[in-house]
């Protein structure tokens, strides 16, 4: 059996609230609160949910930008934990990301070109300037892009084209794992197709994996094996991409699915299967932590968290009535 | 569906072709845009960022910027002329008969007043709304205040908020993306308006507090019969809420028909390259059939039909003339040389 | 059309004035300055010392443009001294507290450990008013035209490195600050190459106006005495010093004030052009 490229081991992120040299700590901000999956080598693995749910600060970490409070996360079978110089540097080659704004991804002040080299040399991936140009070239044509872009500044650019630099230069590195988080989120719908459809058959052509984090359930099913269903920093469901559209187990999951107006006027309307708002992750609420807005919310659900089981076979949920959500609509 | 009340549309938009001012040139952002809706309809109108939706939306209640200049058509709502009025007469115009909500509910909300003192001062202005029987001006300002105030718990709960008498007396902040969505819709609602305008009004949410909101707005047309002008970049938006259908590219009304008819039998390439673009959950994994290149810029239009560059049908005439309008069906418009028309 | 045309009319209007002012100050400044390059090569500094009582405080002539002084000298010379003298203070002193305080203030916005001592720092310096500080610094050091730009440099720092790190702090929490920490930039050329660049122009356009304040500040010190003295030119103090004969002989006054003046308006022009062609643009 082979190691998977990513594993996370009850991975764990908390930040204190209100604090500083002399005021007390208020609080606890439990963004990530032990979250453990496996991504193997060549897959695309969607992580959905809503906002607070602590799915930007997962890539954070595993993009080693933040420290975790606990847990473990291994790239290629060894644990990246206190990763330094040259491991930090192969690391960073190996492991990128495409943030969600990418305007703001660039800097205001640096060319295009400047943009994509500058990492080709200060990760160590290519020497000398003439081969550094030469590969921005390549990845910006990879992209689709004209290669006059490479002198322009960001402002000068679209928002597609932008969204399509920030990608260049993630994959301009040879990444093996690319974690994007929202990659269309602030992109039309024709030009978010493009993008996707680019993305996976950049995937094959260059065997890439993917880690793919959005809010946008149907981008996520279109593009992945493996989903998992994350809220107020923990996985609810983790199951095969299919599967879980088809039958989801847990209610939020359910819940999710069924609050996409589907494109379709015949189609059953909308069910807002979830009551109140999404809460916040400084008041997590006791035992389960859905059942405030779980519609089959028994009391054995106020009482006790359940834990993130194996259901069915290759399917996980973290719920004491799994299934209850599929049954109850048919 | 309820019959159709009898009396004038509540929105026509004719013919209407408007400007705005770039870097010191004219150019054209609406191309002769045609709509209308009747009494208890929503329409949908939809489009990619530079379609000219929003603007279009804002020109009915008079709130376009300042570097817009209509150049033709007329706007009638309640067969009322709009345009051309003065601000004084428009601004009569947005507290009486259309209300307009926009995306980003927090900062639409006057961070200092509580939600109740809010929905409270339109009644406040307009104390007609607070006593049908004419007797409005005489009541006491303390009458009128409480009044005020028992009408906003009214709509809070109209709009489905949880536990109004609590709510009435929070500050915005303390609210939810979602509860303030639902207060802004209630402020919407308090004027009595023939026409709300919604204008991307759950981009900004969470997918579930969308749902919710959809549901209400759906609740809401059922309920009060309210006359809807949904202005949205998701079909599925559209499928949910309308009755018709406008879609709109680069400027222009590429098609217009009852939604059945859009989403079953979409004329124009755009609306049906549109419709295949989105990827939809249901069925089985989605193939992406991407529509090749993007909107055009307002400030450098391609010549004749904006959309032929990225057609997959374009042929003779489409690069040098702009295509007319044509009715394939009743109800159901097309601008497309596919199908001839004229104007 | 013509409600369009007129205001873009005004807008170009607008810039073009801003920048022909600009030129203007520009023109002026660099009139100024050369002349400041060429005084102590004009004229012998021993004019300082060429007391002669008998031609004391005669109005401009043909001999002395610019009128004598109560010691008989020329004002005329003095002043293109002054010239000199002043402008080598401010300059330094207005680009070393830049060097400075854009360096701390760097510092102090990205390296979270040294951000309090810093701050508590510069509230000691900021808590102390300008004046003050300078006259406490010049008391122990001397009063020399050196020690008082010495004492400027304390008071004008504390400014400049608050304004920067409030910069790097907002900066600093930008994507493309986080973006490129996965792409392996480190700490020191992430200030160098990204940080600074994007948040060191704001700060800097602040310096051609500080440069007259920096001159009023040096004629105020004068004024209470903690002057350089008689013998050495400097515009404040000869402002000071003629203070005293202003209804008599009030060019003594005019021409070094006047030339202050002149110095302060030319930079602010040339500021103000600066900030707007730096700023707006990056905010865009």
């Amino acid at each position: 059996m082979t190691v998977p490229l990513l594993e996370v081991q009850d991975l764990v992120k908390h930040f204190p609230v209100g604090g500083g040299l002399l005021a007390r700590r208020r609080g606890l901000v439990r963004a990530v609160d032990g979250v453990s999956f496996q991504v193997p080598a060549g897959r695309t693995f969607g992580l959905v949910g809503e906002s607070g749910c602590g799915k930007s600060t997962v890539a954070m970490l595993l993009l080693k930008l933040l420290e975790p409070t606990a847990g473990r996360i291994a790239f290629d079978g060894r644990d990246v934990a206190g990763a330094r110089g040259a491991a930090l540097r192969d690391f960073r080659r190996r492991v990128q990301i495409v943030f969600q704004d990418p305007y703001g991804s660039l800097d205001p002040r640096q060319t295009i070109v400047s943009a994509l080299t500058e990492p080709l040399s200060t990760l160590g991936v290519v020497a000398g300037r003439a081969r550094a140009v030469e590969r921005a070239r390549e990845s910006i044509a990879l992209m689709g892009l004209d290669p006059e872009v490479l002198g322009r500044l960001p402002h000068e650019l679209s928002g597609g084209q932008r969204q399509r630099i920030v990608i260049a230069r993630a994959l301009a590195v040879a990444p093996q794992l690319l974690v994007l988080d929202e990659p269309t989120a602030s992109v039309d719908v024709s030009l978010q197709a493009q993008i996707l459809s680019r993305l996976e058959e950049l995937k094959g052509a260059q065997g890439l994996t993917y880690l793919l984090i959005s809010h946008n359930l149907v981008v996520v099913r279109s593009m992945s094996d493996r989903v998992a269903v994350m809220y107020l920093g923990r996985l609810v469901e983790v199951a095969a991409a299919d599967e879980l559209f088809t039958t989801p187990l847990h209610p939020y999951a359910a819940a999710l699915i069924q609050a996409i107006p589907v494109p379709d006027p015949d189609a059953p309307r909308v069910a807002a299967l979830a009551r109140g708002d999404v809460p916040s992750p400084v008041r997590i609420p006791a035992g389960c932590r859905y059942h405030p807005r779980c519609p089959y919310a028994e009391r054995v659900c106020r009482d006790t968290e359940p834990p993130l089981a194996t259901v069915r076979p290759g399917h996980l949920a973290a719920c004491h009535f799994p299934g209850v959500a599929s049954r109850a609509t048919g | 569906m309820s019959p159709r009340a009898p009396g004038p549309p509540v929105l026509e938009v004719e013919e209407l072709s408007l400007e705005l001012g770039i870097r010191g040139r004219w150019v054209q952002a609406l191309d002769r845009v045609n709509l209308r809706i009747e009494r208890g309809e929503a329409l949908g109108l939809v489009g990619e960022s530079g379609s000219g939706k929003s603007l279009t939306a804002l020109s009915v209640p008079g709130l376009l910027p300042a570097n817009a200049r209509v150049t033709n058509g007329a706007i009638r709502v309640m067969g009322e002329h709009v345009l051309g009025r003065s601000e004084r007469e428009l601004a009569s115009l947005r507290a009486r008969s259309v209300a307009f909500v926009f995306q980003n509910p927090n900062t639409y909300l006057n961070p200092v007043l509580t939600v109740g003192r809010q929905i409270a001062e339109i009644f406040e202005r307009s104390p007609e709304l607070l006593d049908t029987t004419g007797r409005a001006a005489a009541l006491s300002r303390l009458e009128r205040r409480r009044r005020a105030r028992h009408k906003s718990i009214e709509y809070l709960r109209l709009v489905r908020i949880p536990d109004p008498d609590r709510i009435v007396d929070q500050y915005p902040f303390a609210l939810s993306g979602g509860m303030q969505q639902r207060v802004v819709i209630a402020m919407a609602l308090a004027r009595r308006p023939h026409l709300v305008i919604a204008d991307e009004i759950t981009t900004a949410l969470d997918v579930t507090v969308q749902a919710q909101i959809l549901g209400l707005l759906a609740e809401l047309r059922r309920q009060i019969d309210m006359t809807l002008l949904l202005i949205t970049h998701d079909l599925g938006i559209v499928a949910q809420l309308a009755d018709r259908v406008a879609v709109m590219y680069s400027g222009r009304v590429v098609e217009s028909a009852d939604v059945r008819r859009l989403f079953r039998a979409p004329r124009h390439p755009y609306s049906r390259a549109l419709l295949l673009a989105v990827p939809t959950l249901h069925g089985d994994r989605t193939v992406f059939r991407p529509i090749p290149g993007s909107m055009p810029a307002i400030t450098d239009p391609p010549g004749g039909c904006r959309f032929h560059p990225r057609c997959p049908e374009v042929f003779g005439p489409c690069a040098a003339a702009r295509p007319g309008v044509a009715t394939v069906e009743d109800g159901h418009t097309v601008a497309c040389h596919l199908y001839g028309g004229e104007g | 059309m013509a409600a369009l045309l007129v205001a873009r009319l005004y807008e170009v209007a607008g810039q073009l004035r801003q920048a022909w002012l600009a030129a203007a100050g520009g023109l002026v400044f660099l009139a100024i300055l050369a002349t400041g390059l060429a005084a102590p090569a004009l004229i012998p500094a021993s004019v300082v010392r060429d007391v002669k009582f008998a031609a004391k405080l005669a109005p401009p002539s043909a001999a002395h443009w610019f009128g004598t002084d109560d010691f008989g000298r020329d004002l005329f010379s003095l002043v293109l001294l002054a010239t000199h003298l002043d402008l080598r203070a401010a300059l330094t002193v207005v680009s070393a507290a830049l060097v400075i305080g854009v360096g701390l203030g760097a510092l102090a916005g990205f390296v979270k450990g040294l951000d309090e001592p810093l701050m508590r720092i510069t509230d000691v310096f900021l808590s102390i008013p300008s004046l003050v500080l300078a006259m406490a610094i010049a008391s122990v050091l001397g009063r020399s035209l050196e020690n008082l730009s010495l004492a400027l440099v304390f008071v004008s720092w504390p400014i400049y490195c608050r304004l920067m790190r409030g910069q790097v702090l907002s900066e600093k929490e930008k994507p493309y600050v986080r973006a490129l920490r996965s792409l392996g930039v480190g700490r020191v050329r992430m200030i160098v190459r990204h940080i600074i660049p994007n948040t060191v122009f704001p700060v800097i356009a602040r310096a051609p106006a500080d440069v007259g304040l920096i001159l009023i500040t040096l004629a105020a010190l004068s004024y209470i005495g903690f002057g350089p003295g008689p013998y050495v030119p400097e515009w404040g103090s000869l402002v000071a010093a003629g203070q005293a004969y202003i209804f008599q002989a009030p060019w003594l006054v005019l021409f070094p004030g006047g030339a202050i003046f002149l110095t302060s308006l030319s930079l602010n022009l040339v500021g103000d052009w600066a900030r707007d062609v730096f700023d707006p643009r990056l905010r865009s």
